[in-house]
């Protein structure tokens, strides 16, 4: 996991390596040593396998912090 | 005639009439016979003929006599000992046939020896003694495979004489039934006697005559004349019963002719009575039957035979008074009651011999059988004691396995549990102590110093720049930085010193040791770090210092500690590379505590500020509500965040969810720390904690700012290329705009945000909801046209996947999918309906209250 992290956050960060991914994947990949699993789900573009293996299903985070109430709060 | 013979039952016969002699004779022994024959052939003439002809065949086996062994020796003496009974010697007959008992022998032998026993004590009256052997050979019965109806018609000769009447033609009838299959026509001639007997004696007349028929004509084949005479006696006793006299008659005279003849006197005058009973009742001649009987009263009085002369006297009674001799014959009555009175004297004797006997063998059995019942008790003692024993063992054995595996268990869960424990207290990477185990172990170190009134010094590291070391060498030589600065670091503080890896390269250190001794070993590890080969390059490294001796012995180890983080502040502000004593900080520096609150962008690695990102570096404390991806990148920066998710729960009021984060903040903003708090996206938008902490830390008194963060709108205007500033923008959260019935300018862009959670006022619900949906759309429909192109917005969070952008009729929406961070987008429209929209309005108005 936490290569695939790495590589995450190296794709978003680095440019060229964005693009080097683009137009090669595996090799990519490939010096990121991932495990057959998360090789596999980045090379097959298997979004749902990626965020379950990244975290990124951990759902409730979206609404962790939003808010609105609209009746008087509780802890107000 | 047999003198012993004087028991005699109803005057019906002599209870021995087995051993009677006959007229039998056995054949004389001759030279060729074995030792064997010549005692079989003793043996049948003591039975056939008088017993001084065994007698003399005994003293004429001479010298061979002492060299007779067990049994034959044992069967001679049986002869001798019945041979002294019918010479009238009952004392010496009786005497031979205990010695005879008290030796071991045959179960056949022994019942013989019984047999002759219960036989002579029956003739003398002996009837305790009687029964008791009786008892013995009858038990003993089973276990031979020999005819033995002798003893069987014994019993019933004993039973009858004790008045059990069944008992004795029950007996009777087993002697007869073993006769007939077992033995000799002899046998069944004698049981056929003793059958007829006990069944005139019940009263069954017509089957003991036919009894007596059946026995002359079986003893007429055993040869034996006397039991003949006792069948045709039989035959016209069961007559007279019958009252027929006159048919009697010739019964009784062949038989008193028979036993004349065979020289059986008893029997000869018993029947003479009888025959007297016959005449008297048949009109016959008086002084014949007066004759009869006075000729066998001196002999049944010289032999006591109680029976006979009571039945002889009140027949002569009878007589007499048929003479008109009155007198007399009340002589002869008043002499038949006394004699009957000692009749019922000698019957009570006899049955309270026989009740004795009866309950000494009851009394017996129930002995042997609670003996039987205690030795088995016993027995089911000792195999439970076994059994106990044997569980006790098994139970010792478990005991001491499962003890011995306890005890192997127990040291193997001490061992693990230590390594656990150290493994636990340890870091992965450094083999130094986790922040944990440090700020544990320093207050005990804490402790000691100020009980032994020693120094106590804290020292924060934190290696420069570290994030660039990663970035330029990668984070495996970042690791191998650690890894030899964890080494060294063991290698110059002392063995009592606590050394630590508080997170991410920061470094902890407590000493029993002054702030100088503590500044001379941090010079000491300066000097021996070296820089470390990284393929053809070189990588140095340096790290910051605080320092913090605990001035006032009081001081809890988390004010040192924050004294300590605040002088490595001041070192890394100042120009990394130093050492600072707290000591010498200014007092404004103390202002630098407080809370910053910054987005982690919606992807992290790509929208994260150079300044999020020192943030989260520099702070003492760093709280996280991220998605999980961001979570685990920062948790490689930040090993000792602190994850706000823990506050939510299933059900949970997501509003008190928000201030237990708050409370978990303001708690370590208070505490004088350094905070940052990373929230997903930007910060500030759609957000009730980050806005919330940020006032409450301010009116707290500490420093509160927010850092913006890429937001999902800010992705939203980029991905779908939507320039807000063309149309303006309407932005709300799809419950807000329904609930509160905002008004729609169709010609600004509308953004509804979280429209998976439409409706929901419970703030509890995760998920979308069809009718709150269609709910949604109507109200849409208001303002615009059915076919109105909308857009289902999604900011990827993965740098390989593309956006969500999903355009539809805005009557679709309802049947559409939706995550929880899923935003309506809907174009400018110019159109409205304003006459659908008063009747709208007024039923949303009645649900929404």
């Amino acid at each position: 996991m936490a290569n695939l992290l790495r590589l995450m956050k190296q794709l978003g960060a680095d440019a060229a390596l964005s693009r080097e991914y683009e137009s090669d994947p595996a090799a990519v990949i490939a010096r990121f040593q991932l495990n057959d699993e998360e090789r596999d789900a980045m090379l097959n573009k298997d979004f749902a396998a990626i965020k379950r293996l990244t975290g990124l299903k951990d759902g409730q985070f979206a609404t962790n912090s939003t808010i609105s109430a609209y009746d008087s709060d509780p802890a107000r | 005639m047999r003198a012993w013979c004087k028991s005699l039952l109803l005057g019906a016969r002599c209870g021995v009439l087995w051993f009677v002699a006959t007229a039998v004779m056995a054949d004389a022994p001759n030279a060729t016979q074995t030792l064997e024959q010549r005692v079989e052939a003793i043996e049948m003439i003591n039975k056939t003929a008088p017993w001084q002809e065994s007698a003399a065949l005994i003293e004429a086996l001479g010298p061979e006599r002492t060299t007779l062994v067990d049994p034959l020796r044992y069967r001679i003496e049986l002869v001798e000992a019945r041979n002294l009974a019918l010479g009238g010697d009952y004392v010496g007959g009786l005497a031979m046939t205990e010695s005879l008992l008290a030796r071991k022998s045959s179960p056949e032998l022994r019942i013989r020896a019984l047999t002759l026993a219960v036989n002579m004590t029956t003739n003398v009256s002996d009837y305790p003694r009687a029964f008791v052997w009786m008892h013995e050979g009858l038990a003993l019965l089973d276990q031979t495979q020999v005819a033995q109806p002798r003893l069987l018609g014994m019993a019933s000769y004993l039973y009858l004489r004790v008045g059990e009447e069944q008992l004795a033609l029950d007996y009777a009838k087993q002697a007869l039934d073993v006769a007939r299959t077992a033995g000799s026509v002899r046998d069944q001639c004698v049981a056929l006697s003793d059958f007829a007997i006990a069944l005139d004696e019940i009263g069954r007349i017509a089957q003991a005559e036919s009894t007596s028929r059946e026995q002359i004509e079986t003893c007429r084949r055993a040869a034996d004349p006397v039991f003949i005479a006792d069948g045709h006696k039989g035959v016209g006793k069961a007559m007279l019963a019958q009252a027929l006299y006159v048919q009697a008659i010739p019964w009784l005279t062949e038989a008193r002719k028979q036993f004349e003849a065979a020289g059986f006197t008893s029997g000869y005058l018993e029947t003479g009575v009888a025959l007297a009973k016959a005449l008297l009742h048949s009109s016959g001649s008086l002084t014949r039957a007066r004759a009869l009987i006075e000729e066998a009263l001196p002999t049944f009085d010289a032999q006591q035979a109680l029976r006979n002369i009571e039945n002889s006297r009140l027949l002569m009674s009878e007589i007499l008074d048929r003479e008109g001799r009155s007198a007399e014959s009340l002589e002869q009555l008043r002499l038949a009651q006394a004699v009957h009175a000692r009749l019922d004297e000698s019957a009570r004797e006899r049955r309270l011999s026989y009740l004795q006997a009866q309950f000494d063998s009851e009394a017996k059995e129930r002995r042997i059988a609670a003996l039987q019942g205690e030795r088995e008790l016993q027995a089911a003692e000792i195999v439970a004691r076994s059994r106990t024993q044997w569980l006790q063992g098994l139970g010792l054995m478990c005991l001491i396995l499962v003890t011995t595996l306890l005890v192997s268990l127990l040291v193997r869960t001490i061992s693990d549990r230590r390594r656990y424990r150290e493994l636990s207290e340890r870091d992965g990477l450094t083999g130094l102590y986790n922040h944990q185990s440090t700020l544990r172990l320093g207050r005990i170190l804490q402790a000691r110093c100020r009980r032994e009134q020693r120094p106590f010094t804290a020292i924060v590291a934190d290696i420069d720049c570290f994030k660039q070391i990663n970035d330029r060498f990668g984070h495996a030589a970042g690791d191998q930085v650690l890894r030899n600065l964890g080494q060294l670091l063991l290698e110059v503080f002392p063995s009592q010193a606590v050394v630590g890896r508080s997170g991410g390269e920061e470094f902890t250190m407590l000493v029993d040791a002054s702030v100088d001794q503590a500044r001379y070993l941090i010079e000491d590890l300066r000097r021996r770090s070296v820089p470390l080969s990284i393929v053809d390059e070189r990588l140095e490294y340096s790290l910051s210092y605080g320092l913090s001796g605990a001035t006032d012995s009081q001081s809890p180890l988390e004010e040192v500690l924050r004294s300590a983080d605040m002088a490595l502040y001041e070192a890394k502000r100042s120009g990394r590379n130093r050492v600072v004593d707290a000591a010498n900080l200014p007092a404004s520096s103390k202002a630098e505590s407080g809370l910053v609150v910054v987005g982690s962008g919606i992807q992290f690695g790509r929208h994260l500020s150079s300044r999020c990102l020192s943030e989260i570096e520099e702070a003492e404390r760093v709280f996280v509500l991220t998605d999980g991806a961001a979570h685990a990148m920062i948790a490689e920066l930040r090993p000792d965040l602190i994850d706000l998710r823990v506050h939510y729960a299933p059900g949970k009021d997501r509003r008190q969810t928000y201030r237990d984060m708050d409370a978990a903040i303001l708690a370590e903003v208070r505490a004088g720390k350094r905070v940052c708090a990373v929230f997903y996206g930007h910060p500030g938008v759609f957000a009730d904690v980050p806005h919330a902490v940020i006032r409450k830390a301010r009116e707290a008194g500490f420093s509160a700012r927010m850092e913006p963060g890429i937001s999902s709108e800010a992705c939203l205007y980029a991905d779908l290329g939507i320039d807000p500033g063309r149309s303006g923008v309407q932005s709300i959260e799809a419950t807000q705009f329904l609930i509160e019935d905002r008004r729609i300018d169709t010609r600004s862009l509308l953004l509804l945000w979280q429209v998976a959670l439409t409706g929901d006022t419970s703030c509890t619900r995760f998920h979308a909801d069809p009718e709150e949906l269609e709910r949604l759309v109507e109200r849409l429909l208001l303002d615009y046209p059915a076919d109105h192109e909308v857009i289902l917005y999604e900011a990827t969070r993965l740098p390989i996947e593309p956006f969500r952008a999903d355009r539809l009729a805005l009557r679709d929406l309802a049947s559409a999918h939706y995550e929880e961070y899923t935003t309506l987008v809907i174009p400018p429209c110019a159109q409205r309906h304003p006459d659908l929209a008063a009747q709208f309005l007024q039923s949303l108005r009645s649900v929404g209250k």
